[in-house]
């Protein structure tokens, strides 16, 4: 990919991610991914941005009531703000580790909750900054360069 | 356009005239290949992945696949017929196995070997390699065994053709021992052999003209499933049992039906996944980091694994029992030949000489910027058509009509929504100038102000 940050070009979506709905999970995610396939972004770039996203979508799902995906894409990046009101992380230093999950039982019956949901996205991204208010919600935002390889 | 068609063989077609330009297969094909221009059908050829399902959604039989004819036959001194597992389930009981093969050579083959033979030395193979040095393919491996979806990874998941087998299909498999072993028998040049599968699907006969990740294909020639099938029903009082026919194992066989490739793999983990649409789903998830637990996915196009290709005759669902029967029957009364065959066999003819590479579609723009621009558009214009995916303009969905619009290739007026709203505007204009009267008129005009 070519082109800089410093290009005018830019796009602006919001994707409503609803609490609780798995039936539905992935859907935003998706959307994004075929966004870029579009753009001609490269594939290990496009395998990030998918697992940043869906396991961010994945949260906002699994323990909130109801958030929400403002996205940018620029020339040379995307940005992501995951933006959730549910009942935010007590610890986000843990929350951070791997293998440290918050997930009721009922809940890693289906396979979620295996403690790298946070770890993962950390692996994928270039940057990330996450903000918690326990009650309130979650404020995770994150970037993927384009230029990038496998590893950011 | 011209590009591509020389760039990609196809065996799906349109017959012009049978089509009525209705929008069953615009909505169904998984890639949005397929545009009604003009009143038909038109395929988008570096999207196509030949799965078939426009033919199968086709009310009018407007869709077909191009097979070889029995014609070809006489190109070849020695000819050899090896039908696909699939075939198995295509017939009755009073059609014995060694009746069904025996039917080919009625038909003028000279040898035949069931696919579902080199089905049982290919998963002795990828048994060993997963164990082995296969062990370094990224989770989830995903089989090459089905076309159709390895030319769909290849088109829409790119990212994910490291994660396909690189392994060849039971039918190269079988076609290149059946002719190694015909040259050695016969003494004949490996030119004057012919081997030709017995397909139950379009996207096989695409991957014999143009192979993935091998420089050539051993099969010559292809023939739908329900051509022989037809024959072998019909001729059977006066087929003459041949004795003595090698047969496949009862796990080569069940290659035929969705599991069957899974079940035959020695190795922990496996998933099936079947039909092109829930194929999508699984794929989704494993580009989003997903099932990486999972060391193989068996992943076909079509409902049911191959018994459910557009070119079989039987019921989908019926052909599976009937191979779960013969398979169940014969069970590992083969597996001592097979043993012996896999033994006597260059363990690289199981491998692709290449990797397969990714064939993305093309982007928006190779100018990242006009590309962003484009997009925007797109974007926009998705906001103000209807969202009721209509199908009328001749796409799938609006999305996709928004992006063809950006592209060129239709026009806002193809939306009959925005065209009423343009007719009613026109309407409105209209109305309000039948309101502007010549002044003579002005005293009845008054009179009669809502006409």
């Amino acid at each position: 990919m070519s082109g800089g940050s410093d290009s005018e070009e830019k796009i602006r979506m919001q994707l409503p991610i609803r609490g609780g709905d798995f039936s539905k999970a992935g859907e935003a995610s998706s959307k994004i991914k075929n966004i870029l396939k579009q753009l001609g972004v490269s594939p290990a770039v496009i395998k990030r941005v998918a697992i940043a996203c869906f396991e961010s979508e994945i949260n906002i799902v699994a323990y909130a009531n109801k958030g929400q995906f403002s996205v940018d894409i620029t020339t040379g990046e995307i940005r992501v703000l995951a933006k959730d009101e549910g009942p935010g992380i007590e610890c986000v230093e843990m929350a951070m580790m791997e293998g440290f999950s918050t997930a009721p039982p009922e809940l890693r019956e289906m396979g979620f909750g295996a403690g790298m949901g946070l770890p993962n996205i950390k692996k994928a991204v270039d940057w990330m900054k996450i903000e918690s208010q326990v009650g309130v919600g979650t404020e995770l935002e994150f970037k993927i360069l384009f230029g990038g390889g496998e590893n950011g | 356009m011209d590009k591509q068609t020389v760039e990609y063989f196809h065996s799906v077609r349109l017959i012009e005239e049978e089509c009525k330009g209705c929008t069953h297969c615009i909505r169904t094909c998984p890639t949005e290949a397929i545009r009604v221009r003009h009143g038909k059908a038109r395929i988008i050829e570096e999207r196509c992945i030949d799965c078939g399902e426009c033919i199968r959604t086709c009310p009018n039989s407007a869709k077909i696949t191009v097979t070889d004819s029995l014609e070809i036959l006489k190109e070849f001194k020695h000819k050899i017929a090896i039908p696909a597992p699939s075939l198995t389930g295509q017939f009755s009981s009073k059609h014995t196995a060694t009746g069904m093969l025996s039917g080919f050579l009625h038909m003028g083959f000279d040898d035949v070997l069931e696919v579902g033979f080199g089905a049982g030395l290919l998963s002795r193979a990828i048994t060993e390699y997963l164990r082995g040095a296969g062990s370094k393919i990224p989770r989830p491996v995903i089989s090459s065994a089905c076309p159709a979806v390895v030319r769909l990874i290849q088109v829409r998941y790119s990212g994910l053709v490291e994660n396909i087998l690189p392994m060849q299909s039971p039918m190269e498999v079988t076609a290149r021992y059946v002719k190694e072993r015909a040259a050695e028998a016969t003494g004949l040049d490996e030119k004057e052999i012919g081997v030709f599968f017995i397909s139950p699907c379009p996207a096989k006969v695409t991957v014999v003209k143009q192979p993935i990740g091998a420089e050539r294909s051993y099969v010559d020639g292809v023939i739908a499933a329900k051509d022989a099938v037809n024959y072998i029903r019909k001729n059977f009082d006066d087929i003459e049992g041949r004795n003595g026919i090698q047969k496949a194992g009862g796990s080569g066989i069940s290659w035929g039906r969705r599991g069957g490739e899974v079940a035959s793999i020695g190795i922990p983990r496996k998933l099936s996944v079947d039909g092109i649409h829930h194929v999508r789903k699984i794929l989704d998830k494993v580009e989003e980091g997903g099932l990486k637990k999972i060391n193989l996915i068996e992943a076909q196009a079509c409902v049911g694994g191959c018994v459910g290709g557009v070119l079989m005759a039987e019921d989908p669902f019926l052909a599976k029992v009937k191979i779960d029967i013969v398979s169940e029957e014969i069970g590992a009364k083969n597996d001592a030949q097979l043993d012996e065959a896999y033994g006597g066999v260059k363990k690289e003819m199981f491998f692709l000489d290449g990797k397969v590479g990714p064939r993305p579609i093309t982007p928006l723009d190779t100018n990242v910027d006009e590309a962003m621009k484009k997009l925007k558009a797109i974007e926009w214009l998705c906001g103000v058509l209807p969202g009721s995916d209509c199908g009328s303009c001749g796409c799938p969905t609006c999305r996709a009509f928004a992006e063809d619009v950006v592209m060129g290739l239709s026009t806002p007026l193809d939306c009959q929504f925005k065209m009423r709203e343009q007719v009613g505007g026109l309407v409105a204009e209209i109305h309000e100038l039948l309101k502007k009267l010549p002044h003579t008129e002005w005293k009845r005009g008054a009179e009669n102000e809502d006409i």
